[in-house]
């Protein structure tokens, strides 16, 4: 009876497989725009409630009340909080961020030269802590209680319990100050080195395409070390969900079976890592998100200019369009993310397209 | 067995290829250019380079760069001293007459100056620049440098002749020429800038921010906000051709970071060594803590409206509570020198000292206060400034005054911008600062640190003899009768301690040896044109 159900649902289900990839995938497009939205409503909101008076901060101690008011109303800060939400979207539409209070410079522009240096790093980084965790994780998870399980525990413990930010100055003074095996911690290229001419903003990118092989192998080399050091901590993270998730699956009835029927270890683990995949890619997903702008301090002791950095010297001096752009970006950004997140697991995993 | 050694060798090449990678960008490596190029790591650059907009001390650091001035610094000063007031040669200005009333500074611009653009200095630069300056009343300049210097608002400059003008005061003052010696008062070169005005931006700010149009030793040939400035010495430069024909300018915000930079010999300098790298800089062979007099000083603030505080005995006993010398041997790892004295050591000879630890006298001071038995005040503090040990200075305050019996709870303050607020709106007890002036001069401090009508007046002391005093001293020239006048502040101020000074700090610059011919000035920058290459 049982049986006859299951065979019946699956049936049923079956010639529409495909229309629910394509409805999954244009229900979280929906709610991507819908939830876009949101963030931007959110941004502006959070941002502007939030208490300190910018025209105070920006006229300074000497400021009169009268030029004090000349600013806030220069920047528009005098007008209901409707009118402001409404310039605000108005100028969105048209791809305008505003211009910060402090520098005169386009929030736009600022947030184009400096996300593709965040992005690269932590790509990169994740991509590694991926590598290393899934593989870290994996080990243990196949040699449960073995040394090689032990091992990587361990590392697991070291990495996990330790601030980046820490690991990003005993790497620099070790590997770059001891060893001298590191370039300097000078950002993205050298301090004697100049930027190739921007064409993506991505500086190894750029360098590729215009042929500089030196500033390319430059701008490789000093990633190593931030990549390393976000990659190391994360690495950690994704070990710990990786040995637990791949544990599982190699204990679950399915590898059991698999076993029973003669098939080779290695196929065993590959079933088992294909059964885990859709929570590590959950994990990276989360990771990555997490890491927009909350990879700042990191930023700062690599003297990376990215987005991170930058956004802390805006919200520590109320500079509101900088605050509000760098929300906008990476609240988009996760949005973006966990949507795509959702499709690929979607993709992935079947029951969860037709649940 | 076989997987296993595949799997170890596997991995060791992995973290090899990844150290290999990293070595191939040159740890450790010279900086990359000749040995005419200057590398330099600051805590941050500027984020713009508008001299209308104030972003910090950096900004008037570069400005040293690019920016002429009308005069110029002499560095030829003893090497115990800071450059005083006295100190000033002729800079876009061949020459000068000062009026018999000390009203009118008649300036004679050097003739055949350009800019980088190739446009040629004239009066008509000079009065642009003011003009812009005094285009806005929240400027640096037209709110504090002008007004502290007498410059007369109506008027600050007159035309004379294509190559001559007038700067007109409405009282005398001694630091006339010393203002137009600072870097935000550099000359803009206004035939350029026309060029980038707009009807909605009649002052070009837009393309100020990023751009530079001046008559300085140094061009900015690319700017990142921020990030990264790098500059090229000028062809047009009226003074002798300096020894560095390129400086690089990088932001590099952690302190352990720039120290291992300025060991490691990748850059030549770096700003701000922190304090817990001192020793590893000394202990360089290619480079050396510099250390120079500076009118730098590391205070905490009493708000003298607050009940309790507004007692003068009260701010005595508060005073003679704090162990500066502890203090200095802790926290500043003996590189700093207690401050005793109501202003800077470097800018007064003879000053009444009344920084001496002495918890006995505080105790009875306290009493006789009517505060036999203490009473709980609160310290706020930002990491910001003083710095990061703010929190370590603040505790051992807390120590001290538990000893006469004070109670001190503390108050951290995580943004820079509310601490600032708090500040100036007085809404802290006691606070954390410090105090540089822009000026080498006493009066200059006195007013504005002191004087109830300015807004950097941050105790809130209103005494109007000292005010008075503080207005005329700035009116003085010079002489007998200006230090007579300043003694007698400085009295007023010993008997009031609006301000307990705790720390007077030199100038700290970490300098690689083959750097020669540095000398601080008391915006902190220096003359880069200056500086040989050893």
């Amino acid at each position: 009876m049982t049986l006859s159900t299951t065979t019946s649902s699956q049936e049923l289900s079956r010639p529409r497989r495909g229309t629910g990839a394509l409805r999954l995938v244009a229900s979280r497009l929906v709610f991507l725009v819908t939830a876009l939205f949101g963030v931007v409503t959110l941004s502006f909101l959070l941002v502007s409630v939030t208490p300190g008076d910018p025209a105070q901060v920006i006229a300074g101690p000497v400021a009169s009340q009268s030029q004090i008011d000349a600013i806030r109303a220069d920047l528009g800060l005098d007008q209901p909080l409707l009118t402001r939400y409404g310039d605000y979207i108005g100028g969105l539409l048209q791809g305008d961020l505003g211009t910060s209070y402090y520098t005169n410079l386009s929030v736009s522009s600022e947030i184009g030269n400096r996300l593709p240096a965040s992005l690269t790093l932590i790509v990169l980084s994740v991509t590694f802590a991926a590598v290393v965790g899934i593989g870290v994780g994996s080990a243990g998870a196949y040699f449960r209680g073995r040394w090689q399980d032990k091992a990587g525990r361990f590392g697991t413990s070291v990495f996990q319990s330790v601030p980046d930010f820490f690991l990003g100055l005993i790497l620099i003074y070790v590997v770059f100050f001891v060893l001298g095996l590191a370039p300097a911690p000078t950002g993205q290229i050298g301090i004697g080195e100049m930027r190739p001419e921007k064409i993506t903003g991505f500086v190894t990118i750029d360098a590729l395409l215009r042929g500089e092989m030196a500033t390319f192998w430059s701008a490789v080399s000093h990633l190593v070390l931030p990549v390393m050091t976000l990659g190391l901590v994360y690495a950690a993270y994704f070990a710990k969900t990786s040995r637990s998730t791949v544990g599982k699956a190699l204990n679950s009835q399915q590898a059991q079976f698999a076993r029973a029927m003669g098939l080779p270890e290695r196929t065993v683990l590959r079933y088992s890592f294909v059964e885990a995949r859709g929570t590590i890619v959950t994990y990276a997903g989360v990771i990555f998100a997490a890491l927009i702008g909350g990879e700042a301090i990191v930023e700062q002791v690599f003297a990376w200019d990215g987005l991170g950095s930058w956004a802390v010297q805006g919200i520590l001096r109320l500079d509101i369009p900088v605050v509000q752009g760098m929300v906008l970006v990476s609240g988009a950004i996760t949005l973006i993310t966990y949507t795509v997140l959702d499709i690929i697991v979607g993709l992935l995993d079947p029951r969860i397209t037709h649940g | 067995m076989r997987s296993t050694f595949t799997r170890k060798a596997g991995v060791a090449a992995g973290v090899l290829s990844l150290l290999a990678l990293a070595a191939c960008g040159g740890g450790g490596s010279s900086s990359g250019g000749g040995d005419s190029t200057l590398t330099i790591a600051w805590t941050s650059t500027p984020s713009e380079l508008d001299q209308n907009l104030y972003g910090g001390n950096p900004d008037v650091y570069l400005a040293h760069a690019h920016m002429g001035t009308i005069t110029t610094y002499d560095l030829d000063v003893p090497a115990d001293e800071i450059v005083g007031l006295e100190d000033i040669k002729p800079g876009l200005a061949e020459s000068w007459e000062t009026s018999e009333d000390g009203l009118t500074y008649t300036f004679k611009l050097r003739e055949g100056v350009t800019s980088q653009y190739g446009n040629e200095l004239t009066t008509a630069d000079v009065q642009y620049t003011f003009d812009r300056m005094t285009s806005s009343a929240t400027t640096l300049q037209a709110s504090i440098s002008m007004p502290t210097t007498n410059v007369d608002p109506a008027e600050p400059v007159t035309v004379i002749d294509d190559y001559t003008f007038s700067l007109n005061l409405t009282a005398p003052s001694a630091q006339a020429l010393s203002l137009m010696a600072y870097p935000n008062l550099g000359i803009l070169d206004s035939t350029e800038i026309a060029k980038h005005t707009t009807d909605a931006d009649p002052w070009a700010a837009e393309w100020l921010a990023t751009n530079s149009a001046s008559f300085g030793p140094y061009n900015i040939t690319s700017f990142e906000p921020g990030t990264e400035v790098r500059l090229e010495a000028s062809d047009t430069w009226y003074g002798d051709e300096p020894d560095y024909t390129e400086i690089i300018i990088r932001a590099v915000p952690d302190g352990s970071s720039r120290a291992q930079l300025l060991v490691s010999g990748e850059v030549d300098m770096i700003s701000e060594p922190p304090i817990d790298q001192f020793d590893t800089i000394d202990g360089a062979s290619n480079a050396s803590l510099v250390s120079n007099p500076d009118v730098f000083r590391h205070n905490w603030t009493f708000n003298t409206t607050d009940p309790i505080l507004s007692d003068p005995l009260v701010r005595q006993a508060l005073n003679h509570a704090v162990d500066r010398e502890a203090l200095v041997e802790s926290i500043y790892q003996g590189r700093a020198e207690p401050a005793l004295y109501p202003q800077p050591s470097t800018l007064f000879d003879d000053q009444p000292e009344i920084g001496t630890y002495d918890p006995e006298l505080a105790k009875d001071l306290l009493e006789q206060a009517g505060y036999a038995d203490g009473f709980d005040i609160q310290i706020a503090f930002s990491a910001e400034r003083p710095g990061p040990y703010a929190e370590n200075i603040a505790r051992l305050i807390q120590s001290d005054l538990s000893e006469i019996g004070v109670n001190v709870t503390l108050n951290g303050v995580a943004s820079v911008a509310d601490f600032q607020a708090g500040v100036s709106k007085k809404q802290y007890q006691t606070f954390l600062y410090t105090e540089r002036p822009s000026q080498p001069d006493i009066g200059f401090g006195l007013y504005l640190y002191l004087n109830s009508k300015s807004a950097l007046n941050t105790s809130g002391i209103n005494l109007p003899r000292l005010d008075e005093i503080s207005v005329e001293v700035l009116k003085t020239a010079p002489g007998p009768e200006r230090d007579a006048l300043t003694e007698e502040g400085l009295q007023i101020i010993a008997d009031n301690v609006p301000i307990a000074s705790l720390v007077e700090m030199p100038s700290f610059v970490g300098l690689s040896d083959t750097v020669g011919g540095f000398k601080p000035l008391v915006s902190g920058g220096f003359l880069f044109d200056q500086l040989t290459s050893e």
